[in-house]
């Protein structure tokens, strides 16, 4: 075994493209959590006269920001730079504000610090970002260790601004329980993170086990096979149940990949049907690659295209491929009778089970008319992604 | 006729051999490993090299030594692949013809249009259909293009995005890529391998997912471009550290 796994270290792809798409929503949470800290602190502390506008616009800004990183990348995945301007932004803003809080009222209780959790949400999201990489521990440690005392330590400053360092023992009451909850919420962060590790590995272990599985299948299928031709059968005939054997276990692979080649897709499903089924045409497709869900439905659709073309259109296909912006466009033409519009029009026919599928994700199959030389002519479209 | 017939695994080597004796007066010349096809491309004179586009035994090694971090993109020798042996075909004796022999499986996508692009190789044939071997040979003697109906679909459509285009404009770049196929994800860390700061780096991965998705449109605009850029790099690693396309683009 020469895989990550052996070598005891994580599967770093995998656990960065994990991070990366937990991170993206947790962005959004964290702004809609500040944003509505922001706003029960207008409502719950108290301010200098006309400062809870600013309070409230601030919360207002915040939840626009939450919105818009639904639909743009957020500071955190936009790179380290972003994110230190974002750290920035949490000491600059929790400074600012508790200037404007009402005299003596900063952390002046014993019972925490107003808009404590402005700080200390982010917190959660820090502890799982990968500073550094993943393969420098020592480096991220020291920056969230780092973090988790600026946070916790950042309220004794400002009270030191605020009444020139002469603190209570309310004062230092707050600050003591403001660092717990920074030390919790950070742990709640690397909980999540540890929930994300489990779960690559998770994701991990099912992959190798199903590659085993089919494998180990397809395997005791060749030794059938094997001794099925030794008994006396017609090898042909073996030849071809091992020829669907094949390609039932080579989908089960080639759908397993987050992204799929095209042109495995397409080849895939003419191999099927091997001295069955001519291609008059090859439809040039290059490199493309097909995010998992429309390759699932485009196997599929092509299957069951392919497999009518030998069953009732002669066995010779015209295969053409286009790209229309990001819809692939697959033409299907084929030489026999042709496909009569009551019959690909029958709600309980293949084609508009297929229709249905193509559809759900933006796409579509229509009959078109055919050419000069006759023959079922079927359009099937599919847009490379769904819109959000 | 001198056919070299450079194929690792031994029952498609068997049925090539056969194939060709059966239908073709040739001498037929087995070798399963790109390095011994090399020295014997340089010292015995061949009509025709059918060659296989990975070797097993020889992605195995590199990938173990991939893994363990200890490839650097200065080694002597990266990845072999088939593309040297069709390169090494076409430099050492002009004369020699070539047939590129192989299934296109998805880690060959980016050599099949490197070999296509690239090395002007026009003859290839898959592996897995009987009889289309010596259809190959013989349109490789007579000068003739011929892609199987199932390898052309590997073609670009077109109007699309050259490798050359796409991964070649810039020496930087390409290094990023290849950093990234040694299995190095972090900003600062590409840079350190590349020459440059962890900023130059990050700066540039907009551009690099830009083209990336110009040449690939299935790969995501989505989420963050290094992540994306990584996948691919990890996905297509025996290209990128493909010691012909080395020699080709520093």
């Amino acid at each position: 075994m020469t895989g990550p796994a052996a070598l005891g270290r994580p599967d770093v792809v995998l656990l960065a493209a994990t991070t990366n798409k937990l991170l993206k929503p947790f962005e959004a949470v964290v702004l809609l959590l500040q944003a509505t800290n922001l706003v029960m602190s207008a409502v719950n502390d108290r301010y200098r006269p006309g400062a809870i506008w600013i309070v409230v616009v601030l919360g207002i800004v915040h939840l626009a920001l939450a919105v818009l990183v639904l639909y743009q990348r957020g500071p955190l995945t936009r790179g380290h730079a972003w994110t230190f301007t974002w750290i920035a932004m949490i000491f600059v803003v929790q400074l600012a504000l508790a200037h404007l809080l009402a005299p003596g009222d900063f952390a002046s209780y014993g019972n925490g610090v107003p808009l404590g959790n402005y700080a200390l949400i982010p917190l959660t999201v820090f502890a799982f970002y990968p500073w550094g990489g993943f393969r420098s521990s020592r480096q991220r440690w020291a920056i969230e260790c780092g973090l988790v005392v600026a946070v916790a330590l950042h309220p004794l400053l400002i009270i030191g601004l605020l009444r020139r360092w002469d603190l209570t023992t309310m004062h230092l009451r707050s600050v003591a329980l403001y660092a717990v909850w920074a030390v919790v919420w950070f742990l709640v962060g690397k909980g999540i993170a540890w929930l994300c590790r489990i779960a690559v590995q998770v994701e991990k272990e099912a992959l190798t086990r199903s590659y085993e599985a089919a494998l180990g299948d397809f395997h005791s299928h060749v030794e059938s096979a094997a001794r099925r031709i030794d008994s006396g059968q017609d090898p042909r005939e073996v030849g071809r149940e091992l020829r669907e054997t094949t390609y039932q276990r080579r989908r089960q692979l080639l759908l397993q990949e987050h992204n799929a080649g095209a042109v495995d897709i397409v080849k895939n499903a003419v191999r099927l049907h091997g001295d069955q089924l001519t291609l008059l045409s090859s439809p040039e497709m290059g490199a493309l690659t097909i995010p998992r869900e429309q390759a699932i439905v485009l196997e599929q659709g092509l299957a069951d295209l392919l497999k009518n073309v030998v069953d009732h259109g002669g066995g010779a296909v015209d295969l053409k491929f286009a790209l229309h912006g990001a819809t692939m466009v697959f033409d299907v033409t084929d030489r026999g009778p042709g496909l009569a519009p009551g019959t690909f029009a029958d709600p309980a026919s293949n084609m508009q089970r297929l229709r249905a599928s193509l559809v759900a994700l933006g796409g579509d199959l229509v009959l078109r008319e055919p050419g000069p030389e006759g023959g079922a002519a079927l359009r099937l479209t599919l847009p490379l992604r769904a819109d959000r | 006729m001198r056919v070299l017939l450079v194929e690792d695994e031994g029952v498609a080597a068997q049925m090539a051999v056969t194939e060709l004796r059966d239908a073709l007066p040739c001498e037929v010349t087995v070798v399963p490993d790109p390095v011994e096809a090399l020295t014997r491309l340089h010292r015995e004179r061949f009509d025709i090299a059918v060659v296989d586009m990975l070797y097993q035994a020889h992605s195995v090694e590199f990938e173990r030594r991939r893994r363990l971090g200890s490839v650097r993109l200065t080694d002597p020798r990266l990845h072999l692949s088939g593309l040297a042996v069709l390169h090494a075909a076409r430099t050492a004796t002009p004369e020699v013809r070539t047939v590129l022999w192989t299934n296109g499986e998805s880690n060959r996508r980016l050599h099949m249009l490197f070999a296509r692009e690239q090395l002007g190789c026009r003859v290839m044939c898959p592996k897995d259909a009987v009889g289309k071997l010596v259809t190959a040979v013989r349109a490789a003697v007579d000068e003739q293009d011929h892609v199987d109906p199932v390898l052309r679909m590997y073609f670009p459509p077109a109007n699309a995005p050259t490798l050359a285009e796409t991964f070649f404009t810039s020496s930087t770049r390409l290094a990023v890529w290849r950093a990234m196929a040694l299995g190095v994800h972090e900003h600062a860390a590409i840079g350190k391998i590349v020459g440059v700061t962890a900023g130059t780096v990050r700066r540039g991965m907009d551009a690099i997912r830009a083209k990336l998705v110009a040449f690939d449109p299935g790969c995501t605009e989505d989420g963050p471009p290094t992540a994306e850029v990584v996948r691919y790099a990890s996905q297509n690693w025996q290209f990128f550290l493909d010691d012909t396309v080395r020699g080709f683009h520093r």
